[in-house]
């Protein structure tokens, strides 16, 4: 506690700075008295007694200086009055203050914002218990560029029993099931787990409990719900536990019930043993690739680094024991928390975080060329400083305190940018991003711009003040002539200038590749028309049966077809595939036995007749859903040209069967009518997977969307189709109003966002440049105005002034450029994941960033050099 | 003062003031004093050197310090050691000692 002590007096010294030098004086006195009392005691005479007694003192003054130093002040007295003195200067220049404060605010504020994004989306924990621990394993295929693939059940038997990294490894395989039963038939999402996952995980169900080992290994029916799909489907009924639900047509019994931080958000959520897949049996000896993610929990103080050296020489093991299936398959480890943010919005996000650190020091090294320019014209400040006694470091300490004094204020105008920014973001933000909704300025974030505001000070401060601090007190008196920045300064302010470059033309670089991927991605053919498409999500009441679905569906489609500015209607069970799915499918063979069974992804809609010719999806063979295809008729279905290059490579498709499921599945066989054009459903940069649609009037499909195209703007006629509607059936939910184009967007969200947000960083970085070679150059005409003066007396004409300074200013951005350029082509790298049809060494970004930077640097050179072909050497040869 | 005064070393004047308060409480004047009596005349304290150490040794919080009244009646700030004060005198005895047993034997062996 003794520097507590210490503080405490200091600061009470600061405010009562005469009392402590009154009691200092007062006491000295006193000892005078005492020795001159003692003096006389001693038979010296009065006046002789008091003289000896100063004597032996020494000056008083000078030891009342000495305690106080000791007492009071110090160094936090001069911290005081280098803060107030640095306040003053701040102040006086108000121009320079406000402009070196709100470049850096440019700065701080895009980097506080940023780090708000990443600090919520990637540094938050996750609701696991040390979860830092949890880890994925996926199968890799280095060779094919594959990094998380799905496992095959063999290999994963031998990954649990050869390795000593983790306490346990658990399985699962999300499937889709029907709930049927008593309510009406819905389709869930059912992970089929293992009976370790959940402590694996170290998640306790909310009621009931979890699966055992023994109902694992017996193919028990048992499940456990998710916290959304039991206060929906069931009410949040508090005797659920013990009931039995029907999952596709078998029924199963409710053993539990997941809290909802486990699985925010969703309520259509299942988990069931994973021995209950039809095939599972077959899948236990499985090698190669299968369909299993596994998730397992390191030992403590194990590191992913050794755990995946670990796995990697099993992986390589396997390899050589199982040559066929296993050959080129490697293990990769994906820690939890990167896995859930998923590896684009990662990046992106690193990205956008490395664009606003270029900005920043961008800033900065803006604000240190202010500072360097003004230190000039100080020099005669700190030469009188110095010649009175002020030491070096007394100087660089005054000025360093300025500069921090100018970065808390670029700090606090970042604070204020950074408020706006986050509601920026908050509102064009993509829609798929974890946690990304709770985005906000926290301790985190403050403590993050302090730390960030006083590296900055010492980033523009130091060299400005090491600078100065050098000044010879002699020289800088004698009034010396104006070119008094001398040879290093300018020099370093160059320097400066082309890091600033450097580091503008690699944000541009990567901003153009952004920007070409995007661009490309809006030139990609969807595979369907999407302008002009009103969706609406209609939902009939549950109790209601099929049939009257049914009959609902087709009078809707009907009436709304027969609207005024309507051009086709059209039904679907989804719009944008999300996630992936895969199913059996058994095509029909020559005879009952040589069906054969493939697992592929795979996606299944039901859909109306209309719904291809609204969308404007081109038929390639056979014919569109009718009315004809309905409960009485014959199974149909329609593929799209993926599905029958997988199931029928080179024959014709249409009147070939196929089912859903195993060979022995009581599924009907379904008959292909038609064969369609790809639709990009997962979004326009994956390839369509395999689709398949089904009549509505086949099915018992509750939810559908509605799909009109229109003549006009479609929003305008929603409330024309909600009155129709309404006028069928008033029961039915009517929702999720939307158009088909506002959902597709939804889609790009994300790289729109990252792209323009990078964009618009460059776009600063930019202008910072700018501004930063005009000061420069400005500067140094200012400060070469005699040297012009000379050249112009001796005949120079306007150009070749114009030439000389444009020259020099051109010849730093060069510099600045090429440098920018050989890094820009080693980071571009980094993005290869962000971009679409674009490679990273682009040529086209590659030429046009340089160019548009040596353009903004030429026009920003232009105007001092103009400024320069006006010097009169009269002038300037005087101004001595 | 006929006898040669003896030059402090640097750092013990610490101890010395420590010391001299260990018995009883003194104002500045009454610690030079003390100093003198202790060391039979042969250590002459300066002020100048005095009241800095006084202070930072008090900014250390090893001794206190109250204005007070002399005998003779003046205002004078008295000094008190504190306890972590008298830890501190001990542990620079000791140490003091030590290194004085220390020097006496190497130059012993000579």
């Amino acid at each position: 506690m003794e520097w507590l002590n210490i503080l405490i007096a200091r600061l009470r010294a600061l405010y009562r700075r005469e009392s402590v030098l009154q009691d200092i004086e007062e006491e000295l006195r006193a000892h005078i008295e005492l020795a001159t009392e003692e003096n006389l005691k001693s038979g010296l005479p009065p006046d002789e007694a008091q003289a000896a007694a100063l004597k032996s003192f020494g000056s008083p003054s000078r030891n009342t200086e000495l305690g106080y130093d000791i007492r009071g002040g110090g160094w936090l007295e001069a911290l005081w009055q280098d803060l107030r003195f640095g306040a003053r200067m701040l102040f006086k220049q108000p121009g320079f203050t406000a402009i070196a404060a709100l470049t850096l605010g440019l700065g701080i504020g895009a980097n506080i914002t940023i780090f708000s994004v990443v600090n919520a989306v990637l540094l938050r924990p996750l609701p696991y218990p040390d979860s830092d621990r949890l880890v994925y394993l996926w199968s890799a295929a280095p060779k094919q560029n594959i990094s998380e693939r799905a496992s095959a059940y063999a290999n994963i038997s031998e990954w649990r029993a050869q390795n000593t990294s983790f306490e346990d490894l658990a399985v699962s395989d999300p499937t889709v099931v029907t709930l049927t039963g008593a309510a009406e038939p819905e389709g869930v999402m059912s992970v089929r787990a293992s009976a370790n996952y959940f402590p694996l995980l170290g998640v306790a169900p909310m009621l009931g409990r979890t699966f055992t080992a023994d109902e694992e290994q017996q193919k028990a029916r048992v499940v456990v719900l998710s916290h959304g799909l039991w206060r929906r489907r069931f009410g949040a009924a508090p005797d659920i536990l013990g009931r039995t639900i029907e999952i596709d047509g078998v029924s199963s019994q409710v053993i539990g019930v997941m809290p909802e931080s486990f699985l925010p958000d969703s309520d259509n959520r299942i988990w069931e043993p994973h021995t209950l897949f039809p095939d599972w049996e077959a899948q236990k000896s499985q090698r190669g690739t299968g369909s299993w993610q596994v998730v397992g929990r390191l030992k403590a103080g194990v590191s992913l680094e050794q755990a995946q050296t670990e796995m990697s020489a099993i992986a390589q093991r396997l390899e050589q024991a199982y040559p066929d299936a296993n050959k080129g398959l490697g293990v990769n480890l994906v820690p939890f928390q990167l896995q859930f943010t998923g590896s684009n919005v990662r990046l992106a996000l690193w990205m956008l975080f490395g664009a606003v650190v270029f900005v920043l020091l961008i800033a900065c090294t803006n604000v240190a060329n202010l500072m360097l320019a003004r230190g000039i014209a100080r020099e005669r400040e700190m030469a009188i400083r110095m010649a009175l006694g002020a030491g070096r470091l007394r100087l660089i300490r005054q000025m360093l305190t300025e500069s921090a004094l100018l970065a808390l204020l670029g700090g606090a105008v970042g604070l204020l940018i950074a408020s706006w920014g986050i509601r920026a973001i908050l509102s064009f933000s993509p829609p798929n991003i974890r946690n990304l909704d709770s985005v906000a300025i926290d301790a985190r974030a403050l403590a993050f711009t302090s730390v960030v505001a006083l590296l900055t000070s010492l980033l523009f401060g130091l060299a400005p003040a090491l600078k100065i601090s050098q000044a010879q007190p002699g020289a800088a008196l004698k009034e010396n002539r104006s070119s008094s920045g001398g040879v290093s300064g300018r020099w370093l302010r160059s320097l400066l200038v082309i890091a600033e470059f450097s580091l503008t033309v690699m944000l541009l670089a990567g901003a153009g590749l952004l920007l070409r991927s995007f661009g490309k991605l809006q030139a990609v053919d969807p595979g369907f028309d999407p302008a002009r498409v009103l969706t609406i999500q209609l939902t009939p009441e549950r109790n209601s049966a099929a049939d009257q679905w049914r009959v609902f569906y087709q009078q809707v489609s009907e009436r709304v077809a027969a609207l005024p500015g309507v051009e086709g209607v059209g039904l679907t069970t989804e719009i944008i595939i999300s996630g992936n799915s895969e199913g059996l499918i058994t095509i029909e063979g020559a005879s009952a036995d040589s069906s054969a069974t493939a697992r592929i992804p795979i996606r299944r809609d039901v859909i109306s007749g209309g719904f291809f010719q609204t969308l404007r999806v081109p038929l390639r063979a056979g014919r569109f859903f009718n009315a004809g295809d309905n409960q009485g008729a014959v199974p149909v279905t329609i593929i799209n040209e993926t599905t029958a290059r997988r199931l029928w490579p080179g024959e014709q498709a249409v009147g070939k069967r196929f089912k859903l499921g195993q060979a022995q599945s009581t599924n009907p066989w379904l008959t292909v009518v038609g064969v369609v054009g790809d639709m990009r459903r997962q979004g326009l940069e994956r390839q369509p997977i395999a689709q398949i649609f089904r009549p509505y009037l086949q099915s018992s499909e509750r939810r559908l969307i509605l799909l009109i195209r229109t003549t006009g703007e479609p929003t305008q006629l929603a409330s024309v189709v909600r009155n129709e509607i309404r006028a069928i059936d008033k029961t039915v939910l009517v929702n999720g109003v939307s158009t088909f184009e506002s959902v597709l967007d939804r889609n790009v969200a994300q790289r729109r966002f990252q792209t323009w947000l990078l964009a618009l960083f460059s776009a600063l970085a930019l202008l910072l440049a700018a501004v930063g070679i005009y000061g420069v150059m400005s500067y140094a005409v200012t400060q070469s105005a005699r040297e012009l003066g000379i050249r112009v007396a001796l005949g120079a004409q306007a150009r070749d002034v114009l030439k000389l300074v444009v020259g020099q200013g051109m010849l730093l951005t060069a510099l600045g450029v090429g440098i920018g350029l050989l890094a820009a082509f080693a980071l571009t790298r980094v993005l290869a994941g962000l971009l679409f049809e674009v490679t990273a060494t682009d040529p086209t970004t590659f030429i046009a960033a340089p160019l548009a930077l040596l353009a903004v640097a030429l026009l920003a050179c232009f105007a001092p050099a103009r400024r320069a072909t006006k010097v009169d050497p009269m002038v300037a040869l005087r101004r001595e | 003062m006929t006898q040669p005064k003896a030059e402090l070393l640097q750092g013990t004047l610490d101890m010395l003031i420590l010391k001299a308060l260990s018995l009883g409480p003194l104002h500045g004047y009454g610690i030079i004093q003390r100093i003198r009596q202790l060391s039979d005349e042969l250590l002459e304290v300066e002020q100048g050197s005095l009241y800095p150490a006084v202070y930072r040794i008090e900014q250390r919080g090893w001794i206190s310090s109250k204005w007070g009244v002399t005998e003779t009646g003046r205002r004078a700030k008295f000094y008190t050691i504190t306890k972590a004060g008298s830890k501190q005198g001990a542990a620079e005895e000791e140490s003091w000692d030590r290194l004085a047993l220390a020097i006496a034997k190497v130059r012993k062996a000579v």
